[in-house]
């Protein structure tokens, strides 16, 4: 029995022919009766080589055709572990030893034992009907495994906070594993019989508009860059739009100035984290608020320490239907201890209500959020310290030219920028890369040995 | 415009749009040469959208990733893009 079986028949009988999910040229477009069929033939394909209750690490590409290979697996009794397609083949082979998985699935259907034990040892599946992984904010990325309820729950949720109708036509940017994708443009638009678009083009302006313009979408879904980039294009290209969605990341005042000031429209945002899926929805309406709680979530807040300062402030606790239920690796913590006596799961994350809205105002350890990806800067700091001709490191944001920018500070006699950039592209998603270096023979330190990170910002004219 | 012409230009037009953070040095021809100077997605659609007014030239979405991620391979493009165009 499955729900996202079930959703998928009553929609296929509700909306037949209509578009559920194309790309930008309407070649590979599916039908609400077509994702079904290529659906259930997806499902029979993994039954023939999963065994049942068995964790896949699956890397699921952007076409509707992937779509349809994504439901599959979610449907077909094997626990796809919903990964991302860039990873590399270090960060890979790590998840696979962590979580278990029996195989690797990629988008072309390439299949690949992994070797390890058949059943898993590793982790406790009961319940569980797929995972997705946390953005790796401290070490490797933790896996989360969720029913098919908090998979429902978190679309009827967000199809209800954001309006979304039958008539909308989303197209979204994210790849289908981002959070982003998978919480606001997958069960929310098959659940009114509305339509997605997968572009799976090169993010460039000039395609992009093309592509809206081929497509007529009154949605967007797309991280805080495409929004910039697409500032210089001119607005009557994007006269279809009627709502925009960005990330959690924060947008500069500009580009949300410039696309009120020349389509009417605020860029929403919304609070969600890859444990309890999406909490809030903001219309716009309350600048620098992530917004109103969605259907059945809950927040609340506590005291905690702030590590920037002596003070107190307020950590956010959060309730939904879309929480995960537990993780599934053999990392710890547990779940378990993330929540309170109540069920509320504590984030690391600062805030305060406004009317309702949530204000979130930083974080309370030192995660990056680089347009929406959190991850750890001393995950990227032991890579660069695994680089031979590396002596030490410091990773940290700095705003260049009000842009945040992952910055490294690289102490070293020898080592070149391509040199130390291709051994992180060996090692890290390219997200993960930094992109302003600063190489140097030492690194400012204090009599102690300790790195002056207030003198770091004044190397820049020494540096290589 | 002959290939070195193109070259230059654009190697030019990378340091500028890269907001500082590439120089003449960073620049070498082979596989991943541009893919290696480590810029974010904004600054990568900000070069691409500027090579595409430097040079008169429209990206297909079809082009090859090894186009894109190789800057003498991107010069042969560009150079047989504005041949065709004349």
């Amino acid at each position: 029995m499955s729900l996202l079986a079930d959703l998928l028949v009553e929609k296929a009988y509700e909306f037949g022919d209509r578009i559920a999910v194309t790309d930008p040229r309407g070649r590979s477009a599916l039908s609400y009766a077509q994702l079904h069929h290529e659906v259930t033939e997806a499902v029979q394909w993994i039954q023939a080589r999963i065994a049942p209750n068995q964790p896949v690490l699956f890397l699921p590409g952007d076409t509707p055709q992937d779509l349809a290979f994504l439901l599959a697996a979610v449907i077909s009794h094997a626990v796809p572990l919903i990964g991302d397609k860039v990873w590399t083949d270090h960060e890979v082979t790590t998840l696979v030893a962590n979580t278990g998985a029996v195989a690797i699935i990629s988008s072309d259907r390439n299949h690949t034992a992994t070797g390890q034990p058949v059943p898993s040892p590793v982790a406790d599946l009961t319940d569980i009907d797929f995972a997705r992984f946390t953005s790796g904010s401290s070490g490797p990325p933790r896996c989360l495994g969720f029913t098919e309820r908090a998979l429902l729950h978190a679309g009827r949720s967000w199809s209800d906070g954001a309006g979304i109708h039958g008539d909308d036509i989303v197209m979204c940017l994210a790849t289908l594993n981002n959070g982003l994708a998978f919480n606001t443009s997958i069960v929310p638009v098959l659940e009114v019989g509305a339509t997605l678009v997968l572009p799976g083009l090169r993010l460039l302006p000039s395609l992009l508009v093309k592509a809206i313009q081929q497509t007529q979408p009154t949605i967007l879904v797309a991280f805080p860059f495409v929004y910039e980039a697409l500032t210089r294009e001119p607005p009557a290209g994007l006269a279809s739009l009627r709502l925009l969605i960005s990330s959690a990341a924060p947008l500069t005042t500009s580009i949300s100035d410039h696309w009120k000031a020349t389509l009417g429209l605020d860029i929403c945002n919304y609070y969600g984290l890859a444990e309890v899926g999406p909490v809030t929805f903001n219309r716009g309406a309350i600048p620098g608020s992530l917004g109103e709680p969605l259907l059945g979530a809950e927040l609340r807040l506590t005291s905690a320490a702030s590590p920037d300062s002596a003070t107190d402030t307020d950590r956010i606790l959060v309730r939904t239907g879309s929480m995960a239920e537990r993780f599934i690796d053999c990392l710890q913590p547990d779940f378990q201890s993330r929540l309170d006596i109540d069920g509320f799961f504590a984030t690391q994350d600062a805030g305060h209500l406004v009317d309702g809205s949530l204000i979130v105002t930083g974080r309370l350890d030192n995660i990056i959020n680089l347009a929406g990806r959190k991850f750890d800067p001393q995950q990227v700091r032991q890579v660069l310290l695994s680089c031979e001709a590396v002596s030490d490191a410091v990773v940290r944001m700095e705003s260049v030219e009000g842009q945040p920018t992952l910055t490294a500070y690289i102490e070293s006699a020898s080592v070149a920028k391509s040199q130390i950039i291709a051994h992180c592209r060996n090692q890290l998603a390219p997200y993960k890369i930094p992109q302003r270096w600063r190489i140097v023979e030492r690194l400012p330190r204090s009599s102690a040995g300790k790195i002056l990170a207030d003198r770091l910002n004044q190397m820049g004219s020494i540096a290589q | 415009m002959n290939r070195s012409d193109i070259m230059d230009r654009l190697k030019h037009l990378i340091v500028k749009e890269s907001s500082g953070e590439v120089d003449m040095g960073d620049l070498q021809e082979g596989p991943d040469s541009l893919r290696n100077l480590g810029l974010s997605s904004l600054l990568t659609l900000r070069l691409l959208t500027a090579v595409e007014d430097e040079f008169g030239i429209e990206w297909d979405e079809e082009v090859d990733d090894d186009i894109l991620t190789d800057l003498g391979k991107m010069v042969d493009h560009l150079a047989d893009e504005l041949s065709a165009h004349g």
